[in-house]
């Protein structure tokens, strides 16, 4: 580490005496922290015990985090599931290299051996050469209590009511003509974390999941036609109970059962294989970004510590990619945000205690930036000096659970819509002979450069009017040729929002972020059959 | 074994099974003993070594707990995996008791819906697991990782190539407590340990990769310089690939891809999809006589060389807990023999003593070709080193899609002459086993167990994935398309 500013922290006492200058006792006195659980120690103290702890035994640089997590699933009305997990992690850095100790005990005691275990685990690696990590500055301390804002806690009422929500949703999904199957699961997830550093930083939030799915198959007996939909406005959000109860459900499943019923309908066909214009859901759209642009751009896939696991990217060379490399049309603007109201990402700290920001990942087709933690943004400080940017991590850190080591994830990210009043229905008109595909399956390879879209529908379109259902379809792309056939946007008035998971790291850890996004047309996409062998 | 004494303010590695008894006891003590009632009691530590652009990246020391309490019908469908329960990770009273309470409530609501069928195995004392408790792998020193790391990853800086990789140690102590409808209580405590290696060579400007992986119970099998020598040849093998045409190939598979491939082949030998839904890979058709539907049991639905079966007794494959019953197959001879009871469906058959059977464990046994006589007798063909991101297509023919990925080359007339650039295939794994040219000598492959999260994954500390097979040539192999990812 190089940062002098640092080092005066090798002394405990010195940051004790830190931790009174810069974040005043009175700072937590006023906070609206909630003693949390009961009859657990403070956790101010507990974290400071850790830091404490590993400061005093060499490292750096320390942090620790606590995480309490709740969860209250259902997959049919009488199976309720309900989740509780604890766990405290302590991260230390020691002459470059990183330890990391967690265990599910909240104590003091355990606060001093994790402190010790995580700075002894990092030391182990010292046998001779050196590991530079630089660790890329914050602008100021931060201290603080936050809350996600939701209405209606899921947590405060009784499961049961939650549970007969969704009885009566699914009862209404069973008046509904063809019906021949119905699925749904939901799951509710309340996460207080705490988060202190040998910066004197400490902050504390409480953070909201709704996560949900509502499927259903239809079948016409007498045509012998099958067809089925998903309700797509619900997926995974950082809401609470409203994100279901005060939002139109049953309009959402009548619009899903209207679209379902017009499939049955319509003939079905063996794919046309070939290059045809392609008109993609919002559903489809989130679904191809998420891995091409958003997993694509976390940097330290960038840079390969991913490679032995979900594997690298197509940013080979970010010194020179960054802010040349053409990824997509120039009406593809994508934004990355960790604030944004509803979205799944939303915090006001990231896992290093870093306040998110909303910067662009790509600005008129160029890549613009990558999604960064603190010490991945001081890999590419060349390219923030050139540019005469300030050199920050973005606050893309985060972890599941104080269990797992944070990670540099995906933030929610969002595509700036066309100024315009376009929708998928408008965009559809426009196509006189082409294809629509609604809600595919995206799968992309372990560069993240070439992808292949499946499942869901695909429609046959001939003079803006869906006509057939193929069967089979899938749509082959590289990354970049894809954005770049990027065609049309629609408006604003038809972004949609996505919550989407994905999975990195050793042990596996997985993480969930939104991408909020219009429907889009694209040129020329290549259709294949997936059933077919060579 | 050290560190298996419980600290009051300090967490424990794993727990002993005193300990593991005495919660599963607390928890049962707060619940109505009329009752039936599944605890899993679960303690996991586990020692991470991660390196990336050859230094350390990360070293971890984790330790988790998981106690899960359930009850009814849905309980046993998988073990460890069912819809009415609850899980803490906490040992305090109130949580064990808020655990057990939230059973009580919904149990109770749902017991006119749920059949009194939750049933202790029959007996089973003849039956032995396996010893996969490793002291080497529990014992093993963060030191003796850290310098293992450093020695592979300095050689890998001496040749510029770029390494990176994963070498963890883990220990868990599961204890699973039943009771059923009749006050009947089934018990047993198992320890298992595993040691996981992989690791990925890179040439800095992505233009090779190799990759190699490991995994045993035992540390001692777990050779890390072989593995990180394996990946570091395989990079150096595979240097700027080569387009060639996709289509149809002679392929040479390597354990791992042979692995990958017919995944999603064992995971399907189940009875419920073809016998009440008439689905999947298994179903035969419509027996009119009895109207039933019908499974290929009893038929030839691979090459007659291919066996498959899981001995839990086996020392490399084997369970940590007493298994349920012996060695069972699946499939003999390229016959159908043997498909996966679920506890839902097949209830009177499970009832009657015909044993519930899940693993996702087995062995494929092998032939005697080496691999280098695969090579020498091939004319034109891939080597496959191992497959990524397969998904099944059609679960009727189990065709599926997929990648390769670390290695992959062209074999004419004998010898190894180019790296090739990598593939998407779309192939079933019965037409490929229907294809068998050769098989070679059978081995343990990399399978580390999946997601250790408790949130993903209940049954953290029972996901064993131990799976021996063969290197494979198979012919007709079909690749759809080259892709660009090194």
């Amino acid at each position: 580490m190089s940062h002098s500013r640092r080092n005066f922290l090798k002394n405990s006492s010195v940051f004790a005496l830190g931790a009174n200058v810069l974040r005043p006792q009175s700072a937590f006195a006023e906070s609206t922290e909630p003693l949390f659980p009961d009859g657990y120690p403070d956790r101010s103290e507990i974290i400071r015990a850790a830091i404490d702890s590993a400061i005093t035994a060499g490292a750096t640089y320390a942090d620790a985090r606590l995480s309490h997590q709740e969860v209250l699933a259902g997959v049919r009305v009488t199976n309720i599931v309900r989740k509780e997990h604890m766990a405290f992690g302590v991260r230390a850095l020691y002459q470059g290299y990183w330890g990391f100790a967690s265990s599910p005990v909240w104590s003091k005691d355990e606060a001093a051996r994790l402190g010790l275990a995580a700075v002894a685990q990092a030391k182990a690696n010292v046998l001779g050469r050196d590991r530079i990590t630089e660790l890329a500055p914050q602008s100021e301390m931060s201290s603080g209590h936050w809350e996600m804002p939701v209405r209606i806690d899921p947590f405060k009422i009784h499961p049961d009511e939650i549970a007969d929500f969704w009885g009566g949703i699914m009862s209404y999904v069973q008046t509904l003509k063809f019906i021949a199957n119905s699925s749904h699961t939901y799951s509710f997830w309340r996460t207080n974390k705490a988060f202190g550093s040998s910066l004197n930083q400490f902050t504390t939030q409480v953070l909201y999941r709704a996560d949900g799915g509502i499927g259903f198959g239809l079948e016409d007996k007498s045509r012998q036609a099958k067809s089925g939909a998903g309700v797509e406005e619900i997926s995974a959000a950082g809401q609470g109970f409203e994100y279901f109860r005060e939002r139109p459900i049953r309009e959402y499943i009548r619009k899903a059962h209207e679209e379902a019923l017009h499939d049955l309908t319509l003939p079905v066909k063996p794919v046309d294989v070939g290059r045809f214009n392609l008109l993609i859901n919002s559903a489809g759209v989130a679904g191809a970004l998420h891995p091409s642009i958003g997993v694509a751009t976390e940097v330290d896939r960038v840079f390969g510590f991913e490679a032995n696991a979900g594997g690298t990217s197509y940013i080979t060379e970010p010194e020179t990619m960054l802010g040349s490399l053409k990824l997509g049309s120039s009406i593809l603007n994508v934004t990355a945000d960790r604030s944004a109201p509803g979205s799944i990402g939303r915090v006001k700290w990231d896992d290093e205690g870093i306040e998110p920001i909303k910067y662009d990942v790509v600005q008129d087709g160029i890549l613009a930036n990558l999604q960064t933690n603190i010490e991945g943004a001081s890999w590419i400080k060349d390219h923030y000096q050139r540019t005469g940017q300030e050199l920050r991590s973005f606050g893309c850190s985060y972890a599941p659970t104080a269990l797992d080591v944070q990670m540099s994830h995906n933030a929610d990210l969002s595509i700036k819509p066309a100024n315009n009043s376009d929708n998928q229905d408008s965009l559809r008109v426009t196509l006189s002979d082409g294809l629509e595909l609604r809600a595919p399956w995206v799968q992309l390879d372990f560069q993240q450069i070439t992808g292949l879209m499946q499942g869901g529908v695909m429609y046959e379109i001939k003079q803006g009017k869906r006509v057939a259902r193929f069967t089979n379809a899938g749509v082959l792309f590289r990354t970049p040729e894809l954005w770049s056939n990027l065609t049309h946007l629609g408006g604003s008035e038809s972004v949609r929002y996505y919550g989407l998971s994905s999975e990195k790291g050793q042990p596996s850890q997985s993480s969930t972020s939104g991408v909020f996004t219009p429907p889009a047309l694209f040129k020329e996409m290549t259709i294949i059959d997936v059933k077919r062998k060579a | 074994m050290s560190n298996f004494s419980t600290g009051e303010n300090e967490s424990v590695r794993v727990f002993n099974e005193k300990e593991a008894r005495r919660i599963a006891a607390e928890i049962a003590s707060y619940m109505r003993p009329e009752r039936s009632l599944y605890i899993m009691v679960s303690s996991w530590w586990g020692a991470g070594q991660r390196w990336a652009r050859n230094r350390a990246s990360l070293t971890s020391d984790q330790r988790e707990i998981s106690i899960i309490v359930g009850r009814g019908r849905a309980g046993r469908v998988e073990r460890g995996r069912f819809y009415l329960n609850a899980t803490t990770n906490q040992l305090d009273s109130v949580s064990l008791k808020g655990i057990a309470q939230h059973i009580e409530l919904y149990a109770k609501r749902s017991d006119n819906k749920m059949p009194p069928d939750m049933i202790v195995d029959v007996p089973r004392s003849d039956v032995k697991g396996a010893n996969v408790w490793s002291d080497e792998t529990f014992n093993r020193s963060v030191v003796e990782n850290a310098t293992a790391v450093e020695e592979l990853t300095r050689l890998s800086e001496n040749d510029q190539l770029m390494s990176s990789g994963y070498l963890e140690t883990t220990g868990s102590g599961s204890l699973e407590y039943i009771r059923d409808n009749w006050g009947r209580v089934e018990s047993q405590w198992g320890l298992v340990t595993q040691a996981v290696c992989s690791a990925t060579v890179r040439h800095p400007k992505g233009t090779a990769s190799g990759w190699a992986g490991k995994t045993s119970f035992d540390m001692n099998r777990v050779d890390v310089s072989e593995v990180a020598k394996i990946a570091f040849e395989k990079c150096k093998k595979s240097l700027d690939p080569v387009r060639i045409e996709p289509g149809r190939y002679q392929v040479i598979l390597e354990p791992q891809a042979t692995a990958g491939l017919i995944d999603v082949l064992i995971s399907g030998l189940a009875r419920r999809i073809p016998e009440e839904m008439g689905r999947g890979a298994m179903f035969l058709g419509i027996d009119n006589a009895i109207r039933r539907f019908r499974t290929k049991l009893g038929l030839k639905i691979v090459d007659e060389r291919i066996s498959v079966f899981h001995d839990p007794a086996d020392p490399i494959v084997g369970s940590h807990f007493a298994p349920l019953h012996g060695r069972r197959d699946f499939i003999k001879n390229g016959v159908l023999t043997g498909l996966f009871n679920d506890y839902q469906h097949n209830l009177n058959e499970i009832s009657e003593g015909l044993p519930l059977y899940r693993s996702s464990s087995y062995t494929l046994n092998g032939g005697n070709t080496t691999f280098s006589d695969m090579i020498s007798s091939t004319k034109r063909g891939l080597i496959v080193s191992r497959f990524t991101q397969i998904q099944v297509i059609d679960p009727d023919s189990v065709l599926s899609g997929g990648l390769t990925r670390d290695g992959l080359w062209l074999v004419e007339n004998g010898a190894i002459t180019k790296a090739v650039r990598n593939f998407r295939w779309t192939e079933s794994p019965l037409f490929a086993l229907n294809n068998v040219e050769q098989i070679g000598i059978e081995e343990q492959v990399f399978d580390p167990v999946s997601s250790r999260n408790p949130f993903a994954n209940d049954s953290f500390a029972l996901s064993l994935n131990n799976v021996v097979v063969p290197p494979l040539k198979i012919n007709d192999f079909s690749f759809t398309s080259t892709i660009d990812a090194i």
